[in-house]
């Protein structure tokens, strides 16, 4: 029995180590995602605890082709969490969108990239909630538009429609800072170009 | 995408999603400790030595059964038993008279192991075969 146990110990340590690099790799992802679904960043890590700890005692190799699966679960969590916290808001008198409980920090941007992160992170939120899903999901999260109908439960056309309309829209918010956003991005011009308020000052 | 796009995704794309919170890793290990059904299937295997034998066992009693019937002497099977040491035996008549009689005895020893964390469960069977006198009961007369 000792050499099953001991087998049974060793298993047990690479499975461990198997989900720590899977987790590695899809966190940030899936707690983007998540991020767009859930207004704080502490719902959406909750939200990735759930789907991942599901989704891995349901497919434990972590194969690549059963990650939309792992989307689809963060997105269904998500959903649920946010009917439950509305219908409690609802009793409560509370927004479940108030303006405090809105955090940046969807990206993780070094000293270059920040005013750049801060601009993409406005503009995302200024698109719906669908076209961010998809945006998120193909950009960020690596998953084709096939992979992204299958986790949303859309047709594939649908798909790449939102993905078109969410990138015409992103296009229109950053295109007055496209060539300073495209050099390197410490000229001090870009600093005083992106502010999120100016955008929407001239959008309206 | 769009040729259009193409300008723009490169420049998304040079973002990289923010990186969780450490403590969400912990969170997630201790979520997935508490329950380790999870593990891959063959954690519950038994040692590939022990499958082996066990099947050699399982040979070797099936090859002595049929002996006994072919060699027509009278079997006789106790109780298999549950997990843990169980017996059963097989007594085959092979010549004599009166009431001590020459006999061979073939036994199956069975074991059984069961692992408490998922309950997967081992089953050896060695056969043996003992030989000697022994006062039979009369129906095997």
């Amino acid at each position: 029995m000792t050499t099953l146990s001991n087998r049974t110990e060793t298993v047990t340590m690479n499975s461990e180590r198997e989900w720590e690099q899977c987790y590695a790799e899809l966190a940030p992802r899936l707690v983007l995602y998540a991020r767009q679904l859930t207004p704080c960043m502490a719902d959406a890590e909750d939200v990735v605890q759930n789907a991942f700890v599901r989704w891995w005692r349901r497919c434990p190799t972590g194969d690549r082709e059963h990650v939309p699966l792992l989307f689809a679960a963060v997105r269904t969590i998500a959903l649920d969490l946010r009917r439950g916290t509305m219908r409690r808001n609802r009793r409560e008198g509370e927004s479940y969108l108030a303006e405090e409980a809105r955090e940046p920090g969807y990206f993780d941007s070094t000293a270059e990239q920040k005013d750049l992160a801060r601009l993409v992170a406005a503009s995302m939120e200024g698109l719906p909630e669908e076209q961010r899903e998809v945006v998120t999901m193909h950009l960020w999260g690596g998953l084709t538009f096939a992979e992204i109908a299958e986790a949303m439960g859309a047709s594939i056309n649908t798909v790449a429609a939102r993905y078109r309309y969410a990138l015409k829209a992103l296009q229109r918010k950053l295109e007055p800072m496209k060539e300073a956003l495209m050099e390197p991005l410490t000229t001090p011009t870009l600093a005083s170009m992106a502010r999120p308020e100016r955008l929407y000052q001239s959008q309206s | 995408m769009s040729e259009n796009f193409d300008h723009m995704e490169m420049l998304l794309r040079r973002l990289k999603p923010q990186m969780p919170n450490p403590e969400l890793r912990e969170r997630i290990g201790a979520d997935l400790k508490l329950d380790e059904a999870w593990l891959p299937r063959q954690v519950r295997r038994a040692p590939r030595w022990l499958v082996a034998t066990g099947w050699a066992g399982l040979g070797a009693a099936a090859a002595v059964v049929a002996l006994a019937f072919l060699t027509g002497g009278a079997v006789e099977r106790g109780d298999a038993g549950g997990p843990g040491v169980a017996q059963s035996v097989e007594v085959g008549r092979v010549q004599g008279q009166g009431v001590v009689q020459p006999v061979r005895v073939w036994s199956v020893e069975r074991r059984a192991w069961i692992d408490p964390t998922d309950g997967a469960e081992i089953m050896v069977e060695i056969p043996k075969a003992d030989g000697g006198q022994v006062v039979l009961p009369v129906n095997f007369q």
